[in-house]
């Protein structure tokens, strides 16, 4: 079997698994779904009886699994009884206001994260080199919560030029298409620059400590041989080597932040999937806490596979080895 | 005028107090088209004295006195952007153990193009691949392979694909260091083979380092002998490594220390002891402690470069007199 399907195989199994394992482990938990929706209506024992077995409750836990799974197959993921409306139309929703946070933050961060690692690491041991490592930790050690007040603070109350809260002006009116996107860009500026101060350090100081590691192989000897003007030399034989694992950190950055930019999503009120898992939990919404857990489980895998896929087209030594 | 002629060359690792002294005070010549070895201990410094050539030693070596005039140009004091136009394209290296010396991420053909492409700017990129191919041919790996990657090499091939990149700029003076030294013996034969008839074929020039010395003695119009960083002997071939003409304790034990295969099996004749330690200064000869025949003179006098003919130089007080 070729390695597309082969791997692809390998990915759907481990979906597979991942579901079943979200599934049991939402009905391991103490608590029962219908006494939620008993406790804001008044409902009698025949009445939460009939939605038993309207909601599919009423069989064992295996019949359950089985009407889930077929469900699932057809994009059904429940009803939110805390938003009233269906789950998977919420979670659209929120996936794509977090995507586009999430590119946006990853491409500043990844960008020049890289260009700040390459900086400090074709300078190792200059004051250059150490005053970028000291600032690239000072803002990781700053929890992001605190860095996105401080930002809320300086841009939004003090000086008021930038909005502190939602993806778009509240009841604004927009002449043009493009106004629409610049409102959007505008929400979109410090939340991004949150995410990107405190996590830049996790770029910066990959991609520096591999390019001082691949700067000592020899085969930057021989590149120094040849000739090579410095700048060919640290980019063409340096950085191509040391981003091999620059990529992996990449993939595993882009799928922390699907279900991880909580912090930034909750103090910018960003309508994303971290602020929806975090009402989603203040309100006990199981559904779409459910949904959204496998929604970033499958999120992860895919960005493990698509890493892998690109890795074999970066390293071909990777080709050889399997 | 010799090709590369270096004066008094001394090259130390770190500075002050914990600097070592890796080549100290030493003179190397290498004509057109001359093969000279270089022989030596383990840390003896032949291959920083090489390095030192087109300056490619790490950053914390400096070289301290000396002048390395090549083509009558002193590179000792060049500055890198300098140096970086005699690099490769007038002196190429073969660098020790091949087997990592080349790109893992880069295909061999744009390995050995991309000097082509820097050092004679408006050859387009197809014909610097078609001059790489040709390399390729001439060290025996088929012009299909250039679109290959190293880890698709066995180490004799990856050496050959080294050799070819030295080669692509057609250099004047190539640096081999230990060229030979991680390949079985068949390769090896085949490969200085392959290194003598490139070199008639482009007039090149070779340093040749290597601590095997049937190898020099086979390979080498001249060839010298280096001890804890300075010159033990240097003279021709024959003057050298000949049976009654080594010159230089030091010469005679290494060879000593090499089996006979037509020989009884016997222990072979080892020197006991290590070179000295280069970070701290010495009065007199170097060899002295392990030396056999060393009198009182060798523990409080360093010894000359002694003439004793017209190419045979050793730094021996009793030269020739221990045979």
């Amino acid at each position: 079997m070729g390695y597309l399907p082969r791997k692809s195989l390998q990915v759907l199994g481990s979906i597979f698994a991942v579901t079943t394992f979200n599934f049991f482990l939402f009905h391991i938990i103490p608590g029962d779904p219908l006494r939620l929706i008993a406790r804001t209506q008044k409902l009698d024992a025949e009445q939460v009886a009939a939605l038993r077995i309207e909601y599919g409750l009423d069989g064992s836990l295996f019949s359950q699994y089985l009407t889930y799974i077929g469900n699932l197959l057809h994009g059904d993921l429940g009803y939110s009884f805390a938003l009233h409306e269906q789950v998977s139309t919420a979670l659209m929703r929120a996936l794509g206001h977090t995507a586009l946070l999430l590119a946006t933050s990853t491409v500043i961060v990844v960008l020049f994260g890289i260009f700040l690692g390459v900086f400090a690491g074709s300078r190792q041991g200059s004051k250059a080199d150490s005053r970028t490592i000291i600032g690239a930790l000072v803002f990781w050690s700053m929890p992001t919560f605190w860095v996105g007040m401080l930002l809320v603070f300086t841009f939004g109350v003090w000086w008021g030029v930038l909005p502190i809260s939602g993806i778009t002006t509240p009841n604004a009116v927009y002449e043009t298409y493009f106004s629409y996107l610049m409102d959007i860009a505008r929400h979109l500026v410090l939340p991004t620059l949150t995410l990107a101060l405190v996590d830049i350090a996790f770029f910066v100081l990959i991609t520096r400590t591999s390019l001082v590691e691949v700067m000592s192989e020899d085969f930057m000897l021989t590149a120094r041989g040849k000739g090579l003007p410095r700048r060919t030399l640290v980019w063409r034989h340096g950085v191509r080597n040391a981003l091999l694992p620059v990529m992996t950190a990449s993939a595993l950055y882009i799928s922390g932040l699907v279900g991880g930019a909580i912090q930034v999503e909750v103090v910018y009120s960003w309508p994303g999937m971290g602020l929806l898992m975090y009402n989603s939990v203040l309100a006990r919404d199981y559904a779409v806490l459910e949904a959204a857990f496998l929604v970033s489980s499958v999120v992860v895998i895919l960005a493990n596979f698509a890493t892998d896929v690109l890795y074999r087209r970066l390293d071909p030594r990777v080709v050889v080895a399997q | 005028m010799n090709l590369l002629e270096v004066k008094n060359l001394s090259v130390q690792y770190g500075s002050g107090q914990g600097g070592v002294l890796a080549v100290d005070g030493v003179d190397l010549s290498v004509g057109v088209g001359e093969f000279v070895g270089l022989a030596g201990e383990s840390g003896c410094g032949k291959t920083t004295l090489a390095m030192a050539i087109p300056n490619l030693l790490p950053k914390y070596a400096s070289i301290t006195t000396g002048t390395i005039e090549f083509e009558g140009q002193d590179l000792s004091n060049k500055s890198e952007s300098e140096l970086n136009e005699v690099r490769w394209r007038d002196i190429s290296v073969i660098f020790q153990g091949a087997l990592n010396a080349l790109n893992p991420v880069a295909t061999i053909g744009n390995q050995i193009a991309e000097p082509i492409l820097i050092h004679e700017p408006g050859t387009s990129h197809d014909a610097a691949i078609t001059r790489a191919k040709e390399l390729l041919e001439a060290v025996g790996i088929s012009a299909s392979r250039s679109s290959s990657y190293s880890h698709e090499f066995s180490g004799g091939m990856r050496q050959r694909v080294m050799i070819a990149m030295a080669l692509a700029c057609r250099p004047k003076l190539v640096i081999a260091d230990e060229p030979i030294t991680a390949l079985d013996v068949m390769t090896q034969a085949q490969i200085l083979e392959l290194l003598r008839s490139l070199s008639e074929t482009f007039n090149l020039s070779m340093l040749l380092i290597s601590h095997d010395l049937s190898v020099l003695a086979e390979t080498c119009d001249r060839v010298q002998i280096m001890y804890a960083g300075k010159v033990a002997e240097v003279g021709t071939a024959d003057d050298v490594f000949g049976e009654q003409n080594s010159a230089h304790p030091y010469t005679q034990r290494l060879l000593k220390s090499y089996p006979n295969i037509h020989q009884e099996r016997k222990f072979i004749d080892g020197i006991p002891g290590y070179p000295p330690d280069l970070s701290k200064s010495h009065a007199g000869c170097r060899f002295a402690e392990r030396c056999t025949v060393s009198v009182e003179k060798c523990f409080t006098d360093e010894p000359e470069l002694a003439v004793i003919s017209e190419l045979h130089r050793s730094a021996c007080h009793l030269v020739g007199g221990s045979k």
